[in-house]
């Protein structure tokens, strides 16, 4: 066996044990539980009911029954550019 | 509350069942820590100077490191170009280039980009703004010196890591650490339970870069050691640093842009952990054929090939975010950069793992299918990330809108086409490099003369890169000298809802 191949183990160790630590620390503090709610954490108040001009009218219909009312975009806000 | 809640129902909503469920929980449950506008105006001041100061620094780099590759570019189609100079070699000129980009450009703009991010996400005002600040200064003179003592000649001879590791590294070191300091603080006066994936990103890479860095840079390892921990440090720098807080940064503005949550967050935390679990030892399937032990490269190309299980969840992650509304990115260069930027980090993975095959490796190994791979990944995935935050960024840290969709326009036709060129043309080139180093019946020299048209048109699309870049740093100073009072003609929309400040800087209240 590779004589010093116990540099690059202990390397590999360093690096994965500490997520699989964390991972732990995780699971135990309910980090992995509400995904859903989670993933809609970063969401500003009303951002996600401001009209999208490149939706669907389906795509609209949807919004609109998931966030209510739906606000204009202000002023020239959604222009082309490409 | 009675009356709050009578007048809420009149307005004609229907009650979103996730949203009031999010508020229900949490440490401070979301219902207190969904941000209004000038909340997210608040935080985003927090990290003003340090993103500020990152941003220019970095575009500072960007450039010069664009300078350095053109020249290194062209020294394969002439050889003598400006080669009267020492410091001007392509031995010096080359890992210039690389480093400028990877620790100058990159890296500077990712401390801003994560700075920027961690005070929204965890809803608490950036800590310790003053320390990140001194990281990034720190930082970028440790670079400064390692390209200054690069091009002088002084190299410590390893790729990835040439700087000199007594007096630039420890310096890199120092400012990494500063401003890791500042995000984890962030962290740890977090006004949320929960972490959003981006969190975990961003907080996970700086221990890893502190870890792969010193341990990459310690001057003890000889001979086929030393190479092994060369690419253990080369490949984890690509995987556990550029791409961590690049995607951090893509699953936070994707879904703000296209107004949707991530497709699966469940498959987000699978791309994570699976990313944090399986990657550091993928880096020795660049010594394929080298006299390693044959369980470190089996190790390797094992790990190579579990790594399809995390790729393909982002992949699919964020292809389905966008699915059915690509037509934003005709109304958002940001999601445009982003999503290319997605698309580039599924390829350059998949193909990662393809060239970690011995069969295929056999052919790209020593070619310039190896420099056309690190691009797709460095340049396609990562710069192009790092352009979508800063389109994204810059206006709502300065108050103004980008003043110029033509130039925006301009520097997206000019990198995206560019970088398509470079990568189809010096890949396929490397492949029929590599096809003629394998014929015995063919000379050496049947190789180079096989790769030099597509070298020729890499430097080709070098040039068209490199004045995308110029336009985009153009852009980026008229952005910032132009008064805070001024109206834009014609503004292009890069204030992405919600719109934070106004035309007139008060800031907006919905």
């Amino acid at each position: 066996m590779f004589a010093n191949s116990v540099t690059v183990i202990l390397l590999g160790l360093i690096i994965g044990v500490p997520p699989l630590l964390f991972l732990a620390w995780g699971l135990r503090n309910g980090q992995f539980e509400r995904l859903d709610e989670t993933s809609y954490s970063i969401f500003e108040e009303e951002e996600l009911r401001y009209l999208r001009p490149w939706e669907k009218p389906k795509q609209v219909s949807e919004r609109m029954q998931k966030y209510g009312k739906l606000l204009p975009p202000q002023t020239e806000g959604w222009k082309k550019w490409l | 509350m009675a009356v709050e809640n009578s007048q809420s129902t009149s307005e004609p909503r229907q009650e979103n069942v996730v949203e009031n469920a999010t508020r229900r929980d949490s440490v401070i449950d979301h219902s207190k820590v969904r941000v209004n506008v000038a909340e997210a105006a608040r935080l985003d001041r927090s990290s003003r100077f340090p993103v500020l100061l990152g941003f220019t620094l970095a575009i500072i780099w960007l450039l010069e490191g664009t300078l350095l590759g053109d020249i290194a570019s062209f020294k394969f189609d002439f050889p003598d170009f400006l080669g009267s100079q020492e410091y001007l070699t392509f031995g010096r000129v080359r890992p210039a280039h690389l480093n400028a980009m990877v620790y100058g450009w990159a890296s500077t703009a990712m401390f801003a980009v994560s700075l920027w991010m961690m005070p929204r996400l965890c809803r608490t005002p950036l800590q310790w703004p003053g320390l990140a600040t001194g990281g990034i200064i720190v930082w970028n003179i440790g670079v400064y010196i390692g390209i200054v003592l690069l091009m002088a000649g002084v190299t410590d001879g390893l790729e990835w890591l040439e700087m000199d590791n007594t007096m630039a590294d420890p310096l890199l070191v120092i400012g990494a650490a500063m401003v890791g300091a500042s995000i984890w603080k962030t962290l740890a006066a977090r006004n949320v339970d929960h972490l959003y994936v981006s969190v975990w990103y961003v907080a996970a890479s700086y221990p890893w870069l502190a870890i792969i860095f010193i341990a990459g840079n310690l001057p003890i390892y000889e001979g086929v050691e030393s190479a092994a921990i060369n690419w253990f440090y080369g490949h984890n720098a690509l995987g556990l640093w550029l791409t961590t807080i690049n995607l951090g940064l893509i699953y936070y503005l994707l879904p703000k842009i296209v107004g949707r949550p991530i497709y699966s967050y469940w498959l987000s935390l699978i791309g994570f952990w699976g990313l944090a679990l399986f990657y550091s030892l993928n880096g020795m399937h660049h010594l394929i054929g080298g006299p390693m032990p044959s369980w470190m490269i089996a190790t390797s190309i094992t790990a190579s090939i579990l790594m399809v299980i995390p790729v393909v969840a982002v992949g699919i992650n964020q292809h389905m975010t966008i699915a059915g509304r690509f037509g934003a990115m005709r109304y958002s260069p940001a999601l445009t950069f982003l999503v290319l930027s997605a698309m580039a980090y599924t390829a350059v993975s998949l193909q990662g793992i393809l060239t970690a095959l011995v069969n295929v490796n056999r052919v790209t190994h020593f070619t310039h299918w190896t420099i056309a791979h690190s691009h797709l990944g460095v340049y396609m995935f990562v710069t192009m990330s790092l352009f979508g935050g800063i389109y994204y960024i810059l206006p709502r840290l300065i108050g103004r809108e980008w003043p110029s969709a033509n130039m925006i326009r301009a520097h997206f036709l000019l990198v995206g086409l560019g970088m398509v060129i470079y990568v189809v043309t010096l890949g396929g080139g490397g492949v029929m490099q590599g096809l003629r180093m394998l014929d015995p019946s063919l000379p050496f020299q049947a190789s180079v003369e096989a790769a030099k048209p597509w070298l020729l048109t890499r430097s080709f699309a070098a040039v068209l890169i490199s004045i995308g870049h110029v336009i985009f740093a153009a852009h980026a100073l008229m952005l910032v000298l132009r008064g805070r009072s001024s109206v834009p003609e014609d503004p292009p929309f890069f204030f992405v809802r919600p719109v934070l400040v106004r035309n007139d800087g008060t800031t907006h209240q919905p």
